[in-house]
């Protein structure tokens, strides 16, 4: 992995039950690791 | 994915949320992860808007026929990978963000092509660097 320096874009998201969010309410709290899957199937 | 589903209790032990972001609908993410049993929470992105957001780049329509991305997918049937119908972009490379608290990307991985994905001892060291 490479260092980056960047803010981190904060759109709002859809999570799986629907609820939808500010990005950032997901590292407030701690670190987090955003893993971008490839395609289901 | 079973790679980092392994790997959940290291990252809850170095204190830090793994998310996943994928191209399906809330309903397509939900059968997904109670179909692969994912422990992660999942953002739902059909219309790759946070996926552009990110910088995150669609390979070039020749790509699948590179003799790397070949011989993954064969390693990954060969697995018990199958092949089933794809849910989202088949050209949308996917990667690996680190945020911290404050909102800065410390540490970022571009995927090279779908199968290029750093493994969870990666993003564990990156961790433990910030």
């Amino acid at each position: 992995m490479e260092k980056d320096h960047r803010s981190a874009p904060d759109p709002i998201v859809t999570l799986s039950d629907g609820a939808e969010i500010r990005l950032s309410r997901l590292w407030q709290d701690n670190p987090l690791v955003l893993v971008f899957l490839r395609h289901f199937g | 994915m079973a790679q980092l589903r392994r790997a959940k209790t290291r990252f809850d032990q170095a204190g830090a949320r793994v998310v996943l972001v994928a191209m399906g609908t809330p309903a397509e993410s939900s059968a997904f992860t109670r179909e692969h049993a994912v422990p992660f929470e999942m953002v739902c992105d059909p219309e790759r808007k946070v996926y552009q957001a990110f910088d995150l780049e669609q390979m070039a329509p020749l790509g699948f026929l590179s003799p790397s991305v070949a011989l993954k997918g064969v390693m990954a049937m060969a697995k018990g990978h199958g092949i089933g119908v794809p849910v989202g972009d088949v050209r949308q490379l996917p990667g690996v963000f680190i945020i911290d608290s404050k909102g800065t990307i410390v540490f970022s991985h571009f995927a090279a092509d779908p199968a290029d994905n750093p493994a969870p001892d990666e993003i564990l060291a990156a961790l433990a660097a910030i």
